[in-house]
């Protein structure tokens, strides 16, 4: 079915899956992942000059007048390839919060790949992402900020962090190098096999003119950062089950048992046929996703972004247990990338609001 | 990404929203609204009113009474008329034999049928299924046999909806029993008052009688009122199921069906049970991914980018969702719903929405098990898309 881009869009998707598909293959993919940082620098590297990083940004913010529509499809891709570099913790997230808040020095440093910057926001006993419990207090001149951050994307890596904290008893976004004293940085393992890190703040000192955002803003920065971040999760997710629906598909046609291919048999059409119909339906959600992003702030944006995470999740996961099934046994091994897609799909349905979330949010702005 | 949301096109939904507003009488939506099966005059004063506006035929070139509509336009028009509580639009004349009739007719044929559909004046069924021939219509043993002037059919169809309140049907007869299944089907268009045709009412599982059982022993069907070629009637049937297929998504149906289980479930005190919540959300979600993935099929016929196979996805999915929701209105009225009596409903089809209401959702529940397997069933639908989308 059609999807139709500007000129510009289609030379990005073509670009991207070229390179990807040059770079990027599983044997790669395992070599980037035993890296220090769990993926490759040196591709960071390389997409920044191939000009990723600034895609999703327009020409005033210092990137290369392109918006949702260049994150979704460069998301897409890279779920497409399973790759293990943060473009979703290092690229999105930074780059939505940095641009809303008007760090623009730091925006181009993030867009040229001079420095890596990870936001920390998530305190999963915390009911919001708007109620954070770390605060950052007066000290001296400065700040100093106490508190602890879990699954910060990229915070393995990050050479800043962006933090959500409590100041003066109201939302504020914090500029924090990772290497100053009180900062501990504990990387681990992820379920997709990439890494993450929890980072505890004991009187981590700042400056006052590293709050980045504050008053009524802060709680607006957050909320675009996370809306955002559900578009691509969602792009991602579709990228992924893309992949696990063509291999399951190109595997139907190999595979002979009872003399003739697997694909032979109508109970595995019909189950390959849903694989197809849930596909589509994700791709149109995850599309529906991205524009709601042109929408102002607001409940119908809200309702719909909880609505597509719900659909894509849903449907990427229905994609992710038949690929498995499908494969049979090699679809439980290691060594085929099918766990791979299955395992990123579930951490992306898990991050930014899982199913229960987004459901609860559905309900409460139901029209 | 573009959208198929022109000005023109909002402009034009607009128009059909104003229309249906002013024109659809409150009786006939009333009891669309409360789901209560319509008699052959409800179907017949709506579809006058769109006549008269030249809308029944909207998708139709112009040369042969339309407007010329796009598949977008189309896709609005269906929308908005059942969003709003206009009777479903019976496609066997319009979206059926119709544009076989257009497409491959002669011009006779033209010039004596196409002016009965566009003015609603000649009530059309159609004849496909047989006892032994549903997906594998193929099979279908219907036979028609040439002499001189005539053909002579015997055979008999089944599941003929309306055929009761038909004036003519279109068939698929076996011309050629030499013939490898498909080759040897003819199209052949037949009046039903023909001596030896007998129609025989089937009561289906909600009460109604809307399928019928036709009949054919030696009817004399004039030759001219073949279609086309002889033995080519499988290609004309193909083309016909693809136009079918295209709006069976009838995601305004779905979206007015939500209306109602909110209005009911706050009747029955409900409307704050979490569970509830969870499933209007959990359809909206489905609704969501059904509407944006019709729109994408239409943009993909816009630009002549379509496969073919999409119509497949959009059957499955609205049929299954449609499903879903009706069966869940049942669920909402709870033992409510064991007062049932599809004769009362007959009767009293004029009384207040409340009186009728339960009746009326159960009654649909019933008939909404039907769309998943007209038109080519569901399995039938994943037979397509495992071959033409998937290359199994």
């Amino acid at each position: 079915m059609v999807f139709s881009l500007t000129p510009e869009q289609a030379m990005l998707q073509e670009s991207a899956s070229r390179f990807l598909g040059d770079r990027y293959d599983d044997a790669a993919r395992r070599r980037f992942r035993a890296e220090d940082a769990g993926f490759s620098l040196d591709i960071w590297q390389e997409i920044a000059r191939l000009g990723w990083l600034g895609s999703g940004f327009s020409e005033q913010r210092g990137g290369f007048g392109g918006g949702p529509i260049e994150t979704m499809i460069l998301m897409e891709a890279a779920g497409n390839a399973l790759m293990s570099e943060p473009l979703l913790g290092s690229m999105v997230l930074p780059g939505s919060v940095l641009a809303e808040a008007g760090s623009y020095d730091d925006l181009a440093h993030l867009i040229e790949g001079k420095s890596l910057f990870a936001v920390a926001w998530d305190e999963p006993e915390q009911p919001s992402a708007l109620e954070p419990a770390t605060v950052a207090e007066p000290c001296g001149d400065g700040l100093a900020i106490h508190g602890e951050k879990k699954l910060v994307l990229g915070g393995q890596i990050a050479d800043v962090l962006l933090v959500t904290a409590k100041l003066d008893g109201r939302l504020a976004i914090l500029r924090v190098q990772s290497d100053v004293g009180g900062v501990d940085v504990r990387t681990h393992r992820t379920l997709d096999g990439g890494k993450a890190a929890n980072v505890r703040f004991d009187s981590a000192r700042i400056d006052r003119s590293d709050v980045l955002a504050s008053g009524n803003e802060a709680p607006a920065v957050v909320s675009e950062m996370l809306a955002r971040a559900i578009a691509a999760a969602c792009a991602e997710s579709l990228g992924a089950a893309r992949n696990l629906h063509d291999r399951t598909l190109d595997y139907l046609k190999l595979r002979v048992q009872f003399g003739r291919r697997i694909g032979e048999f109508q109970a595995l059409q019909h189950r390959m046929a849903d694989m197809f119909i849930a596909l589509e339906e994700a791709q149109s959600l995850s599309m529906m996703a991205t524009a709601a992003l042109e929408e102002p702030n607001g409940d119908h944006r809200d309702r719909i972004l909880s609505a597509a995470k719900i659909g894509v999740m849903g449907r990427a996961m229905h994609i992710g247990r038949e690929a498995i099934q499908l494969h049979g046994g090699v679809g439980m091994t290691d060594e085929l990338p099918i766990g791979d897609g299955y395992k990123r799909i579930k951490s992306l349905s898990l991050m930014f609001g899982d199913e229960d979330f987004h459901l609860d949010r559905m309900n409460s702005l139901a029209v | 990404m573009t959208t198929i949301w022109t000005p023109e096109l909002r402009a034009f939904r607009d128009d059909v929203r104003a229309f249906c507003e002013e024109n659809l009488p409150a009786d006939i939506r009333l009891k669309v609204l409360a789901g209560v099966p319509l008699t052959r005059p409800d179907h017949m004063r709506w579809q006058d009113i769109l006549a008269g506006k030249g809308w029944l035929v909207g998708f139709w070139p112009r040369a042969y009474g339309g407007c010329d509509w796009s598949a977008a336009e189309t896709y609005v028009f269906q929308e908005e008329t059942t969003s709003s509580g206009a009777p479903w639009l019976l496609p066997f004349g319009v979206n059926y034999v119709g544009p076989v009739i257009y497409t491959y007719g002669s011009t006779d044929q033209k010039a004596e049928h196409l002016p009965g559909i566009t003015s609603n004046e000649v009530f059309w069924c159609q004849g496909y299924s047989e006892p032994n021939a549903g997906s594998d219509l193929a099979g279908l043993k219907t036979r028609a046999v040439r002499d001189g002037e005539y053909y002579i059919v015997n055979g008999t169809k089944i599941w003929t909806t309306m055929a009761h309140w038909a004036d003519w049907i279109f068939c698929l007869v076996r011309t050629d029993a030499a013939a490898v299944p498909q080759r040897g089907i003819s199209f052949l268009l037949i009046d039903l008052r023909t001596r030896g045709v007998t129609i025989q009412p089937i009561k289906s599982i909600e009460g109604d009688s809307h399928l019928n059982q036709v009949f054919f022993e030696d009817v004399r069907v004039p030759a001219r009122n073949l279609v086309g070629e002889e033995n080519k009637g499988w290609t004309y049937a193909k083309f016909l199921l693809g136009h079918e297929r295209v709006l069976s998504a009838e995601v305004g149906k779905a979206r007015r069906y939500l209306r109602r289980i909110k209005r009911l479930a706050a009747r029955n005190g409900k409307n704050n049970s979490p569970r509830l919540k969870d499933r209007l959300s959990r359809f909206e979600v489905d609704l969501l991914a059904l509407e944006q993935t019709t729109l994408r099929v239409l943009g993909a016929i816009l630009a002549g980018e379509a496969r073919g196979h999409e119509a497949s996805v959009l059957k499955i999915r609205g049929s299954a969702i449609l499903q879903q929701i009706s069966d869940f209105a049942v669920d909402v009225l709870g033992t409510e719903a064991l007062s049932y009596d599809p004769e009362w409903l007959r009767e009293n089809a004029g009384m207040p929405l409340e009186e009728i209401e339960s009746m009326g959702v159960v009654s649909e529940a019933l008939y909404t098990r039907a769309p998943t397997i007209w038109g080519g069933s569901n399995e039938i639908q994943r037979n397509i898309l495992a071959k033409h989308a998937l290359g199994l």
